[in-house]
């Protein structure tokens, strides 16, 4: 993995760390001529715009009565080379603006085109967007955007928090020559940093005594960090998030000086631990029964009535996945009241899973809950309490020397299944003293399909088909069969809604039956009558058959020649395909798909057919395994090849011949 | 995209209620079939105050039987001219007790989503309702002040949905004796009862019982199917401007007005632009010309503000900033026009795979989202918002329509050009080398036109290299191992593109011991089809024509022979296309596969539906026929 993780605390004692990188003078509407003049990016000669200067300069506003807040000014300036970047001429300036948590001001900007002449985008211009109740935006667009334009824009975002300072991203879809993120802390606050992908150069750190209330001066620190030509990223399929893989940095306070004193702040998991617990969102919301009293109640009903503790904890998990929806939201904070949430039949993760958690413990159950930060989030950081990564909650018990972790997300997954999502290898165990990093084992996805047909010598195929699914595939196909049109609608976004698989219409199931559709816990079984009028091709005294009939793959998924990043797949899995022919009287076996045995270095995965054939019946089962979830880029065209060989061996053939009959 | 939505959205209303248990009568059995909602009732009411103001006010209760529905969401669109109020909803479960009464405040409060590029202040209150038991019943209501043009053309009474009933329901429009109210039923018969008073009148509509009606695919617009009745004024005010809605051609005259003094162009663009125009002789020159020079120069950005969605923003403000929504484009390009003296006419349109059909009489209901342009003296057609389209082709979601055209002297319905399949056509011209482990190794030549060509040009004009081969590895039907080139061109002046390729395509041949079993059509197979259906009730209606052929050549591998050529001609003839495969050996070898695919746009009677069925389905199992090969 080419993840890179850096944690380093931005604190006075590394005033050693000067360095000498050279800063570019970038000043607000002074365009250096080459920049104007300039027709090609030389170091990526197909980039369509380039980001000539990113600049942020944060500083604390002490002015304000009892308030501290953060603010950041923003300059960027753009290059458009090609009307493909034309797009980079819009601007959109989001924020958080629920009860003025965040606000912009002081929008400038302005376009220059190669001659050298400027225009300004005027007031009217841009347009604010109450996005809903809790966002806002700032939209504007750049007038007479042409190829070679360099347009420039700036703001100033006021923050009301500076428990975290705003993210800084060196990097972005197109290339950026200068990135700057100029931090002016004063020194009754320290931050750590958290920094990821390619890391910026320290361009200069002093400390200097600033003025910063009317009366009072106080010592302000000054870290400029600074990154050059940073290439272009896009993203690939199979990966967690870019977030993993942009050159980024993140600022969580570290200590806060207190009579003349600095008390570190969250500097360890236990103290991080310690806070969480008694915080309102989160750790009082399962610590008094009463804001759940109704779902305790109503929960009673099944759990007293279970005799073991892996009885209760069952129906605890049953109780919450039944009765409360998932709103999709993903957080670890409880907005809502548990009661609130169970009255109301829906709510966050947050809620949702502490409310398992509240149930256990109130059951006698030991439980704590997990916080995770998901795939789509980013890579779990160890290093540091950083309580910014986690978006994702889960239960957290042990019993009888067994873990158990509990998602009560979807009615769908039977317990110790997570959503998918939150598959991201570790999850951090809210223990009030001694909270811990445990793993988080993907479970399985499996299935098994099996088609036993008599043929026909006129290529019709009829017979019974059995099928069963656990795991990730259970829960896909229960959805399928028992979810709403919405979810199916959620799916199949790219599938043409009024046609079906030919592959898929060729089979006509009949007598379809279902079994364990509701009872979640057993494999979902489905077995039907099946009646294929034209799986085979005939010709002459040949008949020619392809056996797979219903491919687990039929596209290999890897499209890419190669790859920059990592693969990573959620979770392991494991098919099954069987089919079971009777060959029509007189024919003979000419030739059948030939054994195989595939398998990637270090069992990561395999791929097995095996053929068989007595008398008039033939046998062939396939199956398809990937146990490794984490591919490095250099082992990308092994996985890719593994792909192209299960696709190669589905399509091999049966080939029958009409016996010669024997001379008397 | 490209938005004028003159239609308002109106999602359907609600109740004012004080909860009290809901003693409903029950639903009956017939009202339950194909429904996943029960509209149980619906109150509407118009007070038309003036021509230019008026209140909407909605009271309704569904009951919602089961989750294939979004039924359990209810969106309120509204802006800041026609503000909301008097807003709230009730849930009740299946006994009919009350469970919870929201308030106007519990609503979420959106903005409709745009892109980056469109400015607009249509907004919406949203509600969702989710883990009730089935079935349960919402209701809710509010009041609308409506003005302008949304009061004008008035939202269409849509009574029902696909998938819904109705139990009850009732419309009534009051408005001053001095205002015509103009009306018109659709897939309904549905007559007003009229009642007046010294200073106003009032008409009244009402309904029961009508069963839900299911979506067919491959079915006729919902225009023509669900029942509607279309309502509209007279005679109405847009910010003082008067105007009619008697007739296509008085709307034509009330956009026309709205058009008036936007088209005036800068000085110093018709000096620069006539000297180059007085070289040109002819008028599609000039008009290329013209069009060219807008596609270099200007691009897609949509303001749409108050009136701003309706009126396009003035020439001189598109020249200044380079860019406008689809109107300011259209009218642009309509003003550059005039300056070579060539007269071209906005046109008004609705942009969709399917469009909603034009009545013709009375009470006309625009539901337009989309301004284009046409040239009658060269009848050529112009896209304006589209920086890479050839002059004169407007695609496949504007083509075979009806139109209204905005004349001097009003509004004329006339019809956008169609597109027939011989116009949008693929063609391949392939080498592929079997090698004897069954690669293929690809090279192909392939023209694109019309409609086939919308995606290569995208392609070829909208990414960079590196995003091309990354994007059309991606999108393309067949997998490649190894892309060696890809070049695509796309023609600035018809619609044609085409496209080089050079590329290993992997193990094509599969194997079974001596045996290669080598596809047909390794290229472009059809694998989706319609799914089958009982009991088809619509005509069948297949709205886009095309023609792909490929014409291969296999070079097999040295060593092996032909086993087996499961045919050597075959063809499918039926009303909704013709498919030839023609298979040759040519001794040396070489094996060509010809193969042709001409669907036809046609409209069929529903007992017809089953042969489109077996026509795809005898096409997808003839595409994907292999030759057999066996190594000697």
């Amino acid at each position: 993995m080419n993840l890179k993780l850096f944690i380093s605390s931005l604190v006075t004692s590394c005033l050693c760390c000067i360095l000498t990188a050279q800063t570019p003078e970038i000043k607000w509407g002074k365009i250096p001529e080459s920049d104007l003049k300039m027709k090609v990016y030389p170091k990526d000669t197909s980039a369509a715009a380039v980001v000539l200067a990113d600049l942020g300069e944060l500083y604390f506003d002490l002015s304000g009565a009892d308030e501290v807040r953060v603010m950041l000014d923003c300059h960027k300036r753009v290059k458009i080379l090609k009307r493909t970047g034309f797009d980079e001429g819009d601007i959109v300036i989001p924020f958080y603006s629920k009860d003025k948590f965040e606000n912009i001001t002081d929008v400038k900007a302005q376009i220059f085109q190669p001659d050298g002449s400027k225009r300004t985008v005027e007031r009217k211009d841009f347009f604010e967007e109450k996005v809903s109740d809790n966002y806002t935006r700032i939209k504007f667009t750049f007038p007479d955007v042409r190829e070679g334009s360099v347009i420039e824009f700036r703001y100033t975002k006021a923050i009301k928090n500076y428990f975290r300072l705003p993210t800084w991203y060196f990097q972005g879809n197109i290339p950026v020559v200068w990135s700057q993120y100029h931090l002016k802390i004063p020194e009754f606050v320290e931050y750590v940093q958290l920094q990821t992908g390619q890391p910026p150069q320290i361009v200069q750190t002093d400390a200097r005594i600033e003025t910063l209330e009317a009366n009072s001066s106080m010592r302000v620190m000054n870290y400029v960090l600074g990154a050059k030509d940073m290439p272009a990223m896009k993203r690939e399929s199979f990966i967690t998030t870019m977030d993993d893989y942009l050159s980024h940095i993140k600022f969580q306070l570290s200590a806060v000086k207190e009579r003349g004193i600095m008390k570190p702040e969250l500097s360890s998991w236990p103290k991080l631990a310690e806070r969480l617990t008694e915080h309102e969102s989160l750790g009082k919301r399962i610590k008094m029964r009463g804001t759940f009293e109704d779902a305790f109640d109503a929960a009673g009903i099944t759990v007293n009535a279970a005799k073991t503790p892996e009885e209760k904890m069952n129906a605890v998990y049953d109780f919450v996945r039944q009765n409360i929806e998932w709103n999709e939201v993903e957080t670890i904070w409880a907005s809502e009241e548990l009661d609130k949430c169970y009255k109301s039949k829906k709510g966050s993760v947050a809620e949702i899973n502490l409310l398992v958690v509240g149930l256990l413990k109130a059951f006698g159950l030991t439980a704590y809950p997990m916080l995770i930060s998901t795939r789509d989030n980013g890579q779990p950081i160890e290093l540091y309490p950083i309580v910014d990564q986690f978006n994702y909650v889960v239960a957290y018990l042990e019993l009888n020397g067994k873990t158990y972790l509990l998602d009560a997300t979807s009615k769908y997954r039977p317990l110790g299944l997570l959503n998918e999502n939150a598959l991201n290898s570790v999850g951090w165990v809210l223990h009030p003293t001694e909270p811990s990093w445990k793993p988080i084992p993907p479970s399985n996805s499996t299935s098994t399909r099996m088609f036993t047909v008599k043929l026909k010598e006129d290529g019709a195929m009829k017979g019974v088909y059995a099928a069963s699914y656990e795991g990730y595939a259970g829960e896909e196909v229960r959805k399928d069969l028992l979810g709403s049109s919405k979810d199916k609608a959620a799916e199949a976004t790219s599938k043409s809604d009024e046609n079906i698989s030919a592959t898929a219409a060729n089979i006509q199931y009949d007598s379809v039956k279902v079994t364990n559709a509701e009872d979640i816990y057993k494999p979902l079984r489905y077995n039907a009558i099946v009646n294929i009028p034209n799986g085979v091709t005939t010709n002459g005294d040949f008949i020619y058959i392809n056996p797979v009939l219903h491919p687990v793959f039929d596209k290999n998924p890897f499209t890419l020649v190669d790859r920059i990043y990592p693969v990573n797949i959620p979770f392991p899995m494991s098919h099954r395909y069987i089919l079971n022919l009777e060959t029509p009287p007189g024919y003979v076996v000419e030739d059948l798909p030939e054994p195989t045995n595939l398998v990637l270095p270090a069992n990561a995965g395999k791929f097995t057919l095996l053929a068989a054939k007595k008398d008039s019946r033939i046998q062939i089962t396939v199956t398809t395994q990937l146990n490794r979830l984490n591919f490095d880029p250099e082992d990308y065209s092994e996985i890719k090849k593994f792909f192209d060989l299960i696709i190669e061996k589905q399509q091999e053939q049966i080939v029958l011949k009409k016996a010669v009959l024997a001379d008397k | 995209m490209r938005k004028t939505t003159l239609l308002i959205l109106l999602s359907l209303g609600i109740l004012q209620l004080d909860a009290q248990i809901m003693l409903l009568p029950t639903i009956s059995d017939s009202l339950k079939k194909d429904a996943s909602v029960v509209i149980r009732e619906q109150i509407i009411s118009y007070e038309i105050e003036s021509p230019s103001e008026g209140v909407y006010k909605i009271r309704q209760s569904i009951t919602i039987l089961n989750p294939e529905t979004e039924g359990n969401i209810i969106r309120i669109p509204y802006t800041p001219d026609s503000p909301l109020s008097h807003l709230s909803a009730n849930i009740y479960d299946q006994l009919g007790l009350p469970i919870k009464n929201y308030k106007k405040d519990d609503f979420q409060d959106l903005a409709s989503i745009s892109s980056s590029t469109i400015y607009q202040d249509r907004r919406y209150k949203r509600l969702e309702v989710l883990g009730m038991t089935y079935p349960f019943t919402l209701e809710w209501e509010y009041e609308q002040k409506v003005k302008g043009l949304l009061l004008a053309y008035m939202s269409d009474w849509t009574i029902q949905d696909y998938d819904e009933s109705v139990q009850k329901a009732q419309l009534s429009v009051t408005l001053p004796k001095s205002m015509n109210l103009l009306y018109s039923s659709k897939n309904i018969q549905l007559e007003p009862t009229i009642t007046s008073t010294t200073d106003s009148k009032t008409y009244h509509w009402s309904l029961k019982n009508l069963p839900a009606i299911k979506e067919e695919p491959y079915g006729p617009d919902e225009y023509l199917i669900l029942p509607r009745l279309r309502l509209a004024l007279d005679t109405f005010a847009v910010e003082k401007i008067p105007g009619s809605m008697r007739s296509w051609k008085s709307f034509g005259v009330f956009l026309s007005k709205l058009y008036e003094g936007t088209e005036i162009l800068p000085e110093e663009l018709v000096a620069q632009l006539q000297p180059k125009l007085a070289e040109l002789s002819t008028r599609k020159e000039k008009i290329d010309f013209l069009y060219h020079y807008l596609q270099d120069n200007m691009r897609y950005v949509s303001v749409q503000l108050g009136i701003g969605g309706w009126k396009p923003f003035p020439a001189s403000y598109v020249y200044k900033n380079k860019y406008g929504d689809c109107k300011a484009l259209s009218n642009f390009m309509r003003s550059l026009l005039k300056i070579a003296g060539i007269n071209a006419y906005n046109v008004v349109i609705q942009n969709s795979p399917v469009p909603h059909p034009i009545d013709l009489d009375a009470a006309p209901s625009p539901s337009f989202n989309h301004m284009i342009l046409y040239v009658p003296e060269e009848k050529i057609w112009l896209e304006c918002t589209s920086n890479t389209d050839p002059p004169n082709y407007i695609g496949a979601n504007n083509a075979n329509r009806q139109v209204v055209l905005v004349t001097e002297n009003g509004g004329q319905i006339i019809k956008t050009p169609d597109y027939p399949k011989q116009f949008n056509q693929e063609t391949w011209q392939a080498d592929i080398a079997i090698q004897p482990d069954g690669m293929g190794i690809l090279n192909s030549k392939t023209d694109y036109q019309g409609s086939r060509q919308e995606f290569p040009r995208a392609l070829a004009e909208q990414l960079n290299a590196v995003d091309r081969r990354k994007y059309f590895l991606e999108k393309t039907d067949f997998s490649i191992s190894r892309l060696d080139s890809l070049d695509i061109t796309a023609s600035r002046e018809t619609p044609t593109a085409k496209m080089t390729l050079k590329a290993n395509l992997g193990r094509l041949g599969s194997r079974s011991g001596k045996r290669l079993f080598v596809p047909f059509n390794p290229l472009n197979p059809l694998t989706k089809i319609p799914a089958k259906m009982e009991n088809r009730r619509q005509p069948v209606i297949v709205r886009k024509g095309y023609i792909q052929e490929n014409r291969l050549v296999f070079q097999l591998p040295a060593g092996f022979s032909i086993e087996t050529l499961p045919f050597t001609e075959k063809k499918i003839e039926s009303e909704f296309g013709v498919y030839t495969v023609s298979v040759k050996e040519l001794g040396n070898q070489q094996i060509t596969v010809s193969r042709k695919l001409e669907v036809n746009a046609t409209e069929q009677p529903a007992a017809k539906y089953a042969d489109m069925v077996n026509f795809y389905r005898d096409v997808s199992k003839w595409d994907a026929v292999k030759m057999v090969l066996i190594s000697q």
